[in-house]
């Protein structure tokens, strides 16, 4: 291969995801009739942590701390979208953790057949500390 | 441009001539297996082969927002583009003030016993016509066509002055001996990716197929009896060159990008874009292909030929990084042909080089 493909660039992924970032929290709170397909919760009303976290993201959590020994992860916001509409969103009007501390983790897992699909996305964003 | 006759077997054919300036060598332009005039005049529309593997690959393309992560191949997959212009070596001479002289040649990829005697004529047409120091400037095959006239017939060849070999099989070339090996090579990527291998690849096993190049394979009775006794004939300077890359073109593969599989935080969660990127194992083509034989191996070979067979013993040799195409329209062999002639390209003529032409 002549032109290997260019190594990631991590900070640009998180950057690109920063910049495509909103506030739904804020959002619904700030519009009169909000969306009824969507439930948005907050951290204290629908509260999660690590063991509701997918096996998949779980398993590479753990991977992770392996060369990370004494980082923890905090659990800050959490949106599941089916067939990339959300469902539910859980987040208080906290902004994302600046990008030496910002984690974002996710899941999708698929079900198509010839009368249907289904595309699930789990996706958190976590603080490193 | 002026169109001379010559009689051959019957038949009146002809040789192209552009002219130039009177105190230049006319220089004959020899193409090779399978080949044309137009290789030696516009090589863009043959061989065609003319892959810009140096440019850069496509940037990221945005696709838009999707429902469901985007992974892996978006789309495959398609050959380097050509390049946008090559410079024949017609070019180049003309430019340069060399008169130039180029035939399309009997028999491309039969033997060369007709293309020695109808290279005969052609010399004859032209000392006619010109009475000029001719230099013969041979691709490939031609060297051997090249060299089969200067020994069976040297009388006829007294004109010449020069010789200049591109990249021609001297003592052969394996891929006639191991054809068969080559073509399973290539249609194992053919399985893989179709006709664009056959695209790619196609004219390679066409010539390894051909009886011109059973004539060249190593040891046979044509090379063994042309080497029998062979020399240098007086006052002819003899060049060889070859060439050492096996680097034809990539395939590539239009793949998303690792954005493309990580969701935002909205809906729909993913961005897709995507990037160019060779496809792995195969690209680039033929390095890719086993090593069977040195022809087909990078920094020995010229996907034709190998390095070593394109010497003569009687001859100064270079070897470039350039595969057996692209000695048909690579600059820097060029500029170090017309150094050889006497001419500096842009720079004028080389002071140090003696009037040889005078």
């Amino acid at each position: 291969m002549l032109n290997p493909p260019p190594a990631p660039d991590p900070v640009d992924l998180l950057n690109r995801f920063r910049a495509s970032y909103r506030n739904y929290h804020t959002l619904v709170a700030s519009t009169d009739e909000p969306s009824p397909d969507i439930a948005v919760e907050t951290p204290a009303s629908h509260p999660f942590g690590e063991g509701q976290l997918p096996e998949g993201i779980r398993r590479l959590v753990e991977t992770y701390r392996v060369d990370h020994p004494d980082e923890k992860i905090e659990l800050l916001k959490y949106m599941r979208l089916v067939n990339g509409a959300p469902e539910l969103v859980v987040e208080d009007d906290l902004d994302l953790p600046p990008t030496e501390e910002l984690v974002t983790l996710s899941q999708t897992v698929t079900l198509n057949t010839s009368e249907c699909v289904h595309v699930v996305t789990d996706l958190f964003v976590a603080r490193r500390l | 441009m002026t169109s001379v006759e010559y009689e051959f077997e019957g038949e009146t054919r002809h040789v192209e001539v552009w002219e130039g300036s009177p105190d230049r060598p006319l220089v004959l332009l020899l193409h090779g297996t399978k080949g044309t005039s137009d290789d030696m005049v516009d090589p863009h529309n043959g061989p065609d082969n003319d892959y810009d593997h140096l440019s850069p690959l496509e940037p990221e393309v945005a696709i838009g927002q999707r429902a469901y992560p985007g992974i892996g191949v978006y789309s495959c997959c398609t050959l380097d583009d050509k390049l946008p212009h090559v410079r024949s070596w017609r070019d180049v001479l003309v430019s340069a003030k060399f008169p130039t002289a180029v035939y399309d040649q009997v028999d491309k990829t039969g033997p060369l016993e007709r293309p020695v005697r109808e290279l005969v004529e052609v010399v004859r047409a032209l000392d006619d016509k010109y009475d000029m120091q001719l230099v013969l400037l041979a691709h490939s095959r031609g060297g051997l066509l090249v060299r089969s006239f200067l020994k069976r017939f040297p009388r006829e060849a007294g004109s010449v002055r020069t010789v200049i070999t591109l990249h021609s099989p001297h003592t052969g070339s394996s891929l006639a001996t191991l054809a068969t090996t080559v073509r399973d090579a290539i249609e194992d990527l053919r399985d893989v990716f179709g006709d664009l291998i056959t695209q790619a690849l196609g004219w390679l096993l066409e010539i390894a197929d051909s009886d011109a190049y059973r004539e060249m394979a190593i040891g046979s009775s044509f090379l063994t009896d042309l080497a029998d006794g062979e020399g240098p004939l007086p006052d002819v300077e003899y060049f060889t060159f070859g060439g050492v890359s096996v680097r034809l073109t990539r395939i590539r593969q239009w793949v998303y990008t690792l954005d493309s599989a990580l969701p935002k935080w909205r809906w729909p969660p993913y961005d897709h874009a995507r990037i160019q990127a060779e496809v792995p194992v195969a690209s680039p083509l033929a390095d890719s292909l086993p090593n069977v034989i040195e022809e087909l191996t990078e920094g020995r070979g010229d996907l034709l030929t190998a390095d070593s067979r394109t010497r003569l013993s009687f001859a100064t040799h270079q070897t470039n990084p350039i595969n057996h195409a692209e000695a048909l329209w690579d600059p820097t062999l060029q500029a170090q042909v017309l150094r050889i002639l006497g001419v500096e390209i842009g720079g004028g003529e080389r002071p140090d080089v003696p009037s040889f032409w005078g």
